[in-house]
Protein backbone atom coordinates (compact mmCIF):
# COMPACT_ATOMS: atom_id res chain seq x y z
CA UNK A 1 0.00 0.00 0.00
CA UNK A 2 1.01 3.80 -0.84
CA UNK A 3 0.73 4.97 2.30
CA UNK A 4 1.43 2.30 4.86
CA UNK A 5 -1.40 0.24 5.80
CA UNK A 6 -3.85 1.93 9.12
CA UNK A 7 -4.38 0.22 12.33
CA UNK A 8 -7.89 -0.77 12.03
CA UNK A 9 -9.11 0.47 15.57
CA UNK A 10 -10.02 -1.91 18.24
CA UNK A 11 -14.22 -2.35 18.57
CA UNK A 12 -14.93 -2.40 22.29
CA UNK A 13 -17.00 -5.44 22.89
CA UNK A 14 -20.30 -5.75 25.31
CA UNK A 15 -18.18 -7.41 27.50
CA UNK A 16 -15.60 -4.56 27.59
CA UNK A 17 -17.90 -1.95 28.33
CA UNK A 18 -19.51 -3.83 31.27
CA UNK A 19 -16.26 -4.87 32.75
CA UNK A 20 -15.04 -1.23 32.85
CA UNK A 21 -14.43 0.73 35.96
CA UNK A 22 -15.41 4.38 35.56
CA UNK A 23 -13.71 6.32 37.78
CA UNK A 24 -13.63 10.17 38.55
CA UNK A 25 -11.46 12.56 36.75
CA UNK A 26 -12.54 15.85 38.80
CA UNK A 27 -12.44 16.74 42.65
CA UNK A 28 -15.58 17.58 43.03
CA UNK A 29 -17.44 19.10 46.43
CA UNK A 30 -20.29 17.37 47.16
CA UNK A 31 -22.84 18.89 49.35
CA UNK A 32 -25.62 16.01 50.32
CA UNK A 33 -29.26 17.31 49.94
CA UNK A 34 -32.16 16.52 52.28
CA UNK A 35 -33.86 14.12 49.46
CA UNK A 36 -31.22 12.01 49.73
CA UNK A 37 -29.51 13.56 46.49
CA UNK A 38 -26.22 15.42 46.49
CA UNK A 39 -24.92 18.70 44.54
CA UNK A 40 -21.34 18.44 43.00
CA UNK A 41 -19.91 21.68 42.72
CA UNK A 42 -16.84 21.03 39.92
CA UNK A 43 -14.27 23.79 39.37
CA UNK A 44 -14.13 25.08 35.79
CA UNK A 45 -11.41 25.02 33.82
CA UNK A 46 -10.63 26.97 30.41
CA UNK A 47 -9.98 24.90 27.53
CA UNK A 48 -7.08 26.04 25.41
CA UNK A 49 -9.34 28.09 22.21
CA UNK A 50 -12.06 29.74 24.94
CA UNK A 51 -9.11 30.33 27.47
CA UNK A 52 -7.39 33.00 25.18
CA UNK A 53 -10.70 34.98 24.39
CA UNK A 54 -12.42 34.72 27.73
CA UNK A 55 -10.66 34.65 31.17
CA UNK A 56 -12.25 32.66 34.09
CA UNK A 57 -12.87 34.45 36.88
CA UNK A 58 -11.12 33.05 39.85
CA UNK A 59 -13.34 30.35 41.73
CA UNK A 60 -15.27 29.73 39.26
CA UNK A 61 -17.45 26.39 39.15
CA UNK A 62 -20.34 24.24 37.74
CA UNK A 63 -22.82 22.93 39.84
CA UNK A 64 -24.26 19.37 39.02
CA UNK A 65 -27.38 17.88 40.76
CA UNK A 66 -27.72 14.45 41.46
CA UNK A 67 -30.57 12.34 42.69
CA UNK A 68 -29.80 9.49 44.63
CA UNK A 69 -29.35 6.65 42.07
CA UNK A 70 -26.59 9.59 40.77
CA UNK A 71 -25.17 9.85 44.15
CA UNK A 72 -24.79 6.06 44.20
CA UNK A 73 -22.94 5.88 40.85
CA UNK A 74 -20.75 8.72 41.36
CA UNK A 75 -19.67 7.09 44.53
CA UNK A 76 -19.32 4.00 42.41
CA UNK A 77 -16.74 5.64 40.04
CA UNK A 78 -13.93 5.11 42.43
CA UNK A 79 -11.88 2.66 39.88
CA UNK A 80 -12.89 -0.30 41.43
CA UNK A 81 -15.74 -0.99 41.02
CA UNK A 82 -17.06 -2.22 37.32
CA UNK A 83 -20.31 -1.31 35.22
CA UNK A 84 -21.80 -4.94 35.35
CA UNK A 85 -21.38 -4.72 39.52
CA UNK A 86 -22.90 -1.12 40.30
CA UNK A 87 -25.77 -2.75 37.63
CA UNK A 88 -26.24 -6.06 39.96
CA UNK A 89 -25.65 -3.88 43.47
CA UNK A 90 -28.22 -1.13 41.94
CA UNK A 91 -30.47 -3.33 41.05
CA UNK A 92 -30.31 -5.80 44.50
CA UNK A 93 -30.93 -2.47 46.59
CA UNK A 94 -33.79 -0.58 44.32
CA UNK A 95 -35.68 -3.88 43.15
CA UNK A 96 -35.96 -3.27 40.10
CA UNK A 97 -35.10 -5.27 36.80
CA UNK A 98 -31.52 -5.64 35.69
CA UNK A 99 -32.74 -4.34 32.04
CA UNK A 100 -33.98 -0.83 33.24
CA UNK A 101 -30.99 -0.09 35.92
CA UNK A 102 -28.52 -1.33 32.84
CA UNK A 103 -30.27 1.19 30.52
CA UNK A 104 -30.31 3.49 32.69
CA UNK A 105 -27.27 3.63 34.20
CA UNK A 106 -25.32 3.37 31.00
CA UNK A 107 -27.50 6.55 30.01
CA UNK A 108 -25.95 8.28 32.73
CA UNK A 109 -22.39 7.29 32.72
CA UNK A 110 -22.17 8.32 29.09
CA UNK A 111 -23.49 11.81 30.36
CA UNK A 112 -21.10 11.90 32.94
CA UNK A 113 -18.52 11.30 30.81
CA UNK A 114 -19.22 13.69 28.15
CA UNK A 115 -19.71 16.21 30.68
CA UNK A 116 -15.70 15.28 31.68
CA UNK A 117 -16.93 14.43 35.03
CA UNK A 118 -15.35 10.54 34.97
CA UNK A 119 -13.07 8.33 32.41
CA UNK A 120 -13.58 4.93 31.88
CA UNK A 121 -10.20 2.45 30.99
CA UNK A 122 -11.55 -0.52 29.45
CA UNK A 123 -8.12 -2.28 28.63
CA UNK A 124 -4.81 -1.07 27.77
CA UNK A 125 -5.05 0.45 24.75
CA UNK A 126 -9.00 0.54 24.88
CA UNK A 127 -10.26 3.99 25.66
CA UNK A 128 -14.32 4.25 25.78
CA UNK A 129 -15.67 7.85 24.42
CA UNK B 1 -39.20 -14.73 37.30
CA UNK B 2 -42.54 -15.08 34.77
CA UNK B 3 -42.74 -13.82 31.70
CA UNK B 4 -45.97 -13.48 29.89
CA UNK B 5 -46.80 -12.50 27.28
CA UNK B 6 -49.48 -12.72 24.57
CA UNK B 7 -50.90 -15.68 25.93
CA UNK B 8 -47.53 -17.51 26.46
CA UNK B 9 -46.29 -18.14 30.05
CA UNK B 10 -43.34 -19.46 31.56
CA UNK B 11 -40.76 -19.27 33.96
CA UNK B 12 -37.17 -18.22 33.58
CA UNK B 13 -34.28 -17.37 35.60
CA UNK B 14 -34.20 -14.03 36.93
CA UNK B 15 -31.61 -11.98 35.63
CA UNK B 16 -32.74 -12.37 32.00
CA UNK B 17 -35.19 -10.08 30.43
CA UNK B 18 -36.86 -9.54 26.94
CA UNK B 19 -34.82 -7.76 24.07
CA UNK B 20 -37.47 -7.50 21.44
CA UNK B 21 -41.23 -8.01 21.57
CA UNK B 22 -42.54 -7.85 18.19
CA UNK B 23 -46.49 -8.70 16.89
CA UNK B 24 -49.79 -9.62 17.98
CA UNK B 25 -51.65 -12.66 19.63
CA UNK B 26 -51.97 -14.15 15.91
CA UNK B 27 -48.27 -13.66 15.06
CA UNK B 28 -45.25 -12.17 16.83
CA UNK B 29 -41.72 -13.17 18.14
CA UNK B 30 -40.28 -12.46 21.40
CA UNK B 31 -36.52 -12.28 22.23
CA UNK B 32 -34.93 -12.71 26.00
CA UNK B 33 -31.44 -11.95 26.69
CA UNK B 34 -29.10 -11.27 29.64
CA UNK B 35 -26.77 -8.90 30.46
CA UNK B 36 -24.15 -10.61 28.03
CA UNK B 37 -26.05 -12.01 24.96
CA UNK B 38 -29.19 -13.25 23.93
CA UNK B 39 -30.77 -16.42 25.64
CA UNK B 40 -33.52 -17.95 23.66
CA UNK B 41 -36.50 -16.65 21.29
CA UNK B 42 -40.17 -17.56 20.89
CA UNK B 43 -41.98 -16.97 17.43
CA UNK B 44 -45.63 -18.02 16.73
CA UNK B 45 -48.09 -17.46 14.62
CA UNK B 46 -51.78 -18.93 13.51
CA UNK B 47 -52.00 -21.99 11.94
CA UNK B 48 -54.09 -22.66 9.24
CA UNK B 49 -57.25 -24.94 10.52
CA UNK B 50 -56.04 -27.86 7.90
CA UNK B 51 -52.44 -28.12 9.35
CA UNK B 52 -50.90 -31.41 9.74
CA UNK B 53 -48.76 -30.91 12.97
CA UNK B 54 -46.50 -33.54 12.39
CA UNK B 55 -45.79 -32.59 8.91
CA UNK B 56 -45.25 -29.55 9.99
CA UNK B 57 -43.01 -29.75 12.69
CA UNK B 58 -41.40 -32.07 10.37
CA UNK B 59 -40.62 -29.49 7.76
CA UNK B 60 -39.77 -26.39 9.81
CA UNK B 61 -37.03 -28.50 12.06
CA UNK B 62 -35.78 -29.04 8.91
CA UNK B 63 -35.51 -25.38 7.37
CA UNK B 64 -34.13 -24.39 10.97
CA UNK B 65 -30.89 -26.94 11.74
CA UNK B 66 -30.79 -28.39 8.63
CA UNK B 67 -32.08 -32.38 7.55
CA UNK B 68 -29.01 -34.22 8.88
CA UNK B 69 -29.48 -32.40 12.52
CA UNK B 70 -32.73 -32.20 11.98
CA UNK B 71 -33.55 -36.35 12.07
CA UNK B 72 -31.73 -36.65 15.67
CA UNK B 73 -34.83 -34.28 17.22
CA UNK B 74 -36.56 -36.06 19.36
CA UNK B 75 -40.81 -35.85 20.11
CA UNK B 76 -41.16 -33.73 23.66
CA UNK B 77 -44.37 -32.31 25.17
CA UNK B 78 -43.82 -30.12 27.58
CA UNK B 79 -46.19 -29.43 30.65
CA UNK B 80 -49.35 -30.99 30.02
CA UNK B 81 -49.10 -33.00 26.73
CA UNK B 82 -52.60 -32.78 25.36
CA UNK B 83 -52.01 -28.68 25.39
CA UNK B 84 -49.31 -29.42 22.32
CA UNK B 85 -49.08 -31.32 19.45
CA UNK B 86 -46.20 -32.91 17.26
CA UNK B 87 -43.62 -31.12 19.84
CA UNK B 88 -39.97 -31.90 18.71
CA UNK B 89 -36.66 -30.96 20.44
CA UNK B 90 -33.32 -30.85 18.51
CA UNK B 91 -30.67 -30.70 21.01
CA UNK B 92 -27.16 -29.58 20.05
CA UNK B 93 -24.42 -31.94 20.90
CA UNK B 94 -21.71 -29.42 20.28
CA UNK B 95 -22.39 -26.15 21.85
CA UNK B 96 -22.10 -23.35 20.88
CA UNK B 97 -25.01 -23.52 19.02
CA UNK B 98 -28.90 -23.49 18.91
CA UNK B 99 -31.44 -25.81 20.38
CA UNK B 100 -34.63 -25.66 18.98
CA UNK B 101 -38.14 -26.81 20.08
CA UNK B 102 -40.97 -26.75 17.89
CA UNK B 103 -44.74 -27.43 18.53
CA UNK B 104 -48.71 -26.86 17.65
CA UNK B 105 -50.18 -25.00 20.81
CA UNK B 106 -54.03 -27.06 20.71
CA UNK B 107 -55.08 -24.65 22.69
CA UNK B 108 -54.83 -21.78 20.80
CA UNK B 109 -53.90 -23.24 17.80
CA UNK B 110 -50.61 -21.35 16.96
CA UNK B 111 -47.58 -22.98 16.08
CA UNK B 112 -44.47 -22.06 18.14
CA UNK B 113 -40.41 -21.90 17.26
CA UNK B 114 -38.47 -22.21 20.62
CA UNK B 115 -34.42 -21.38 19.98
CA UNK B 116 -32.45 -21.15 22.97
CA UNK B 117 -28.82 -19.93 22.25
CA UNK B 118 -26.74 -22.82 23.85
CA UNK B 119 -23.20 -21.17 24.89
CA UNK B 120 -22.29 -24.16 27.04
CA UNK B 121 -24.05 -27.16 27.46
CA UNK B 122 -26.87 -27.39 29.32
CA UNK B 123 -30.21 -28.30 30.36
CA UNK B 124 -32.06 -24.87 31.01
CA UNK B 125 -34.18 -25.33 27.63
CA UNK B 126 -35.44 -29.15 28.29
CA UNK B 127 -35.37 -29.18 32.01
CA UNK B 128 -36.20 -25.17 33.00
CA UNK B 129 -38.01 -23.42 30.43
CA UNK B 130 -40.29 -25.90 28.75
CA UNK B 131 -41.98 -28.02 31.48
CA UNK B 132 -43.46 -23.94 32.68
CA UNK B 133 -44.40 -23.38 29.00
CA UNK B 134 -48.11 -22.80 28.77
CA UNK B 135 -50.52 -20.79 26.47
CA UNK B 136 -53.93 -19.20 27.01
CA UNK B 137 -57.10 -19.23 24.34
CA UNK B 138 -58.44 -16.10 22.86
CA UNK B 139 -61.54 -16.34 25.31
CA UNK B 140 -59.83 -16.33 28.61
CA UNK B 141 -58.33 -13.56 31.07
CA UNK B 142 -55.03 -13.03 29.70
CA UNK B 143 -51.92 -12.70 31.92
CA UNK B 144 -49.02 -10.47 31.08
CA UNK B 145 -45.40 -10.05 33.05
CA UNK B 146 -42.72 -7.96 30.98
CA UNK B 147 -39.99 -6.93 33.51
CA UNK B 148 -40.95 -5.85 37.05
CA UNK B 149 -45.05 -5.04 35.45
CA UNK B 150 -46.99 -7.91 35.66
CA UNK B 151 -51.20 -8.02 35.67
CA UNK B 152 -54.44 -9.42 34.32
CA UNK B 153 -56.46 -8.26 31.39
CA UNK B 154 -59.80 -9.33 30.46
CA UNK B 155 -61.13 -11.60 28.50
CA UNK B 156 -61.69 -10.00 24.77
CA UNK B 157 -58.91 -7.46 25.20
CA UNK B 158 -55.89 -7.43 22.85
CA UNK B 159 -52.83 -5.28 23.82
CA UNK B 160 -52.71 -2.34 21.90
CA UNK B 161 -49.77 -0.44 22.76
CA UNK B 162 -46.98 -0.96 25.19
CA UNK B 163 -44.11 1.52 26.21
CA UNK B 164 -41.53 -0.08 27.95
CA UNK B 165 -39.03 2.41 28.97
CA UNK B 166 -36.82 2.18 32.15
CA UNK B 167 -38.51 2.23 34.59
CA UNK B 168 -41.94 3.84 32.99
CA UNK B 169 -44.16 0.56 32.15
CA UNK B 170 -46.85 1.09 30.37
CA UNK B 171 -49.58 -1.62 28.74
CA UNK B 172 -52.93 -0.71 26.59
CA UNK B 173 -55.11 -3.19 25.77
CA UNK B 174 -58.71 -2.37 23.61
CA UNK B 175 -61.28 -4.03 21.98
CA UNK B 176 -63.01 -3.23 18.76
CA UNK B 177 -65.62 -1.79 20.76
CA UNK B 178 -65.05 1.13 23.13
CA UNK B 179 -63.32 -0.54 26.01
CA UNK B 180 -59.92 0.35 26.76
CA UNK B 181 -57.82 0.48 29.80
CA UNK B 182 -54.38 1.62 30.20
CA UNK B 183 -51.69 0.07 33.18
CA UNK B 184 -48.43 2.57 33.90
CA UNK B 185 -46.21 0.91 36.19
CA UNK B 186 -43.58 3.95 37.84
CA UNK B 187 -40.42 2.92 39.39
CA UNK B 188 -38.96 3.99 41.90
CA UNK B 189 -42.26 5.44 43.57
CA UNK B 190 -40.05 7.03 46.66
CA UNK B 191 -37.74 9.38 44.03
CA UNK B 192 -40.69 9.66 41.60
CA UNK B 193 -42.72 11.06 44.55
CA UNK B 194 -40.07 13.47 45.35
CA UNK B 195 -40.27 14.81 41.88
CA UNK B 196 -43.81 15.23 42.18
CA UNK B 197 -46.48 14.22 44.23
CA UNK B 198 -49.28 11.42 43.00
CA UNK B 199 -51.74 13.95 42.29
CA UNK B 200 -50.22 15.76 39.67
CA UNK B 201 -48.33 11.95 38.23
CA UNK B 202 -52.66 11.20 38.31
CA UNK B 203 -53.28 14.51 36.24
CA UNK B 204 -50.38 13.66 33.70
CA UNK B 205 -52.09 10.92 32.35
CA UNK B 206 -55.47 12.62 31.89
CA UNK B 207 -53.41 15.67 30.38
CA UNK B 208 -52.60 13.19 27.36
CA UNK B 209 -56.28 12.63 26.32
CA UNK B 210 -56.89 16.43 26.48
CA UNK B 211 -57.81 17.05 23.61
CA UNK B 212 -60.99 14.23 23.17
CA UNK B 213 -61.45 14.64 27.45
CA UNK B 214 -61.93 17.07 29.74
CA UNK B 215 -61.14 16.35 33.94
CA UNK B 216 -64.41 16.51 36.26
CA UNK B 217 -63.75 18.32 39.70
CA UNK B 218 -60.49 17.34 41.17
CA UNK B 219 -59.14 14.05 41.88
CA UNK B 220 -60.89 12.42 45.28
CA UNK B 221 -59.01 10.16 47.90
CA UNK B 222 -60.52 6.99 48.48
CA UNK B 223 -62.10 6.43 51.73
CA UNK B 224 -60.32 3.18 53.43
CA UNK B 225 -57.27 2.89 51.17
CA UNK B 226 -54.43 5.23 49.59
CA UNK B 227 -55.99 5.53 46.18
CA UNK B 228 -56.64 8.62 44.16
CA UNK B 229 -59.32 8.57 41.22
CA UNK B 230 -60.64 10.87 38.95
CA UNK B 231 -63.27 10.63 36.09
CA UNK B 232 -63.03 12.66 32.61
CA UNK B 233 -65.37 13.34 29.89
CA UNK B 234 -65.84 13.47 26.38
CA UNK B 235 -65.49 17.03 25.47
CA UNK B 236 -68.69 18.69 23.87
CA UNK B 237 -67.34 19.26 20.46
CA UNK B 238 -66.33 15.60 20.11
CA UNK B 239 -69.73 14.41 21.48
CA UNK B 240 -70.55 13.22 17.60
CA UNK B 241 -67.76 11.06 17.72
CA UNK B 242 -69.82 7.81 18.99
CA UNK B 243 -67.23 5.25 18.51
CA UNK B 244 -64.61 6.81 21.22
CA UNK B 245 -65.63 6.10 24.73
CA UNK B 246 -68.02 8.87 26.60
CA UNK B 247 -65.48 8.56 29.72
CA UNK B 248 -62.78 7.57 31.27
CA UNK B 249 -61.84 6.78 34.63
CA UNK B 250 -58.11 6.93 35.81
CA UNK B 251 -56.96 5.67 39.31
CA UNK B 252 -53.01 6.18 40.90
CA UNK B 253 -52.04 4.32 43.91
CA UNK B 254 -48.61 4.24 46.04
CA UNK B 255 -48.18 0.06 46.39
CA UNK B 256 -45.90 0.67 49.51
CA UNK B 257 -44.46 -2.60 49.83
CA UNK B 258 -42.79 -2.77 46.40
CA UNK B 259 -42.20 1.09 45.81
CA UNK B 260 -43.85 1.54 42.68
CA UNK B 261 -46.75 3.82 41.18
CA UNK B 262 -49.12 2.44 39.89
CA UNK B 263 -51.80 3.79 37.43
CA UNK B 264 -54.94 2.64 35.48
CA UNK B 265 -56.71 4.50 33.03
CA UNK B 266 -59.67 2.59 31.84
CA UNK B 267 -63.27 3.23 29.96
CA UNK B 268 -65.21 2.05 33.38
CA UNK B 269 -64.57 2.58 36.81
CA UNK B 270 -65.05 -1.55 37.25
CA UNK B 271 -62.83 -2.44 34.79
CA UNK B 272 -60.12 0.12 36.20
CA UNK B 273 -60.12 -1.22 39.46
CA UNK B 274 -60.62 -4.80 38.28
CA UNK B 275 -57.02 -4.28 36.67
CA UNK B 276 -55.74 -2.38 39.69
CA UNK B 277 -56.39 -5.89 41.45
CA UNK B 278 -54.38 -8.01 39.25
CA UNK B 279 -51.22 -5.57 39.07
CA UNK B 280 -48.30 -7.97 40.68
CA UNK B 281 -49.65 -10.70 40.29
CA UNK B 282 -46.32 -12.11 39.67
CA UNK B 283 -45.11 -10.75 43.05
CA UNK B 284 -41.40 -8.85 42.46
CA UNK B 285 -39.84 -11.85 41.92
CA UNK B 286 -38.55 -10.04 38.98
CA UNK B 287 -35.76 -8.25 40.75
CA UNK B 288 -33.40 -8.47 43.59
CA UNK B 289 -31.82 -11.56 45.00
CA UNK B 290 -28.95 -13.28 43.24
CA UNK B 291 -29.66 -16.33 40.44
CA UNK B 292 -27.87 -19.15 39.49
CA UNK B 293 -28.00 -19.48 35.89
CA UNK B 294 -26.92 -15.07 35.76
CA UNK B 295 -24.44 -15.90 38.43
CA UNK B 296 -22.89 -18.62 36.16
CA UNK B 297 -21.23 -16.21 34.02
Amino acid sequence: MLFGSKKKKEELTRQDALGAKPTQLVKAKVLLTEDGGAKLTVPMQATRWTGMIFRLPQGAAKTFELDELGLFIWNSCDGKTSVQQMIRQLSRERKVTIREVEVATLQFLQTLIRKGLIGVQVKQGKVAR
Amino acid sequence: MVFAWQGWRLEMPRHWSPLRLEGNYDEGSAMVADLHRPRFALRWKRAGKRLNAATWTRKTMNAEVGRLASDEATDFACGSAADWAGGRLYIEPKPPGRDVWIALSTVSGRTVEFVYHAHRRDRILSQRLLPTLSDTPVGQDMDWSVFDLSCRSPAGLMLIDQRLNAGDLSLSFGDQKKTHVTVRQIAVASLALKRQPLEKWLAQQIVARRKYYRAIGIAAKEKDQDLLSQGSRRRWRWCWRWWIAPSFMTLATHDLQRDRLVIVDATSRELATQMLKSVAWAGDAACGGPDEASEED
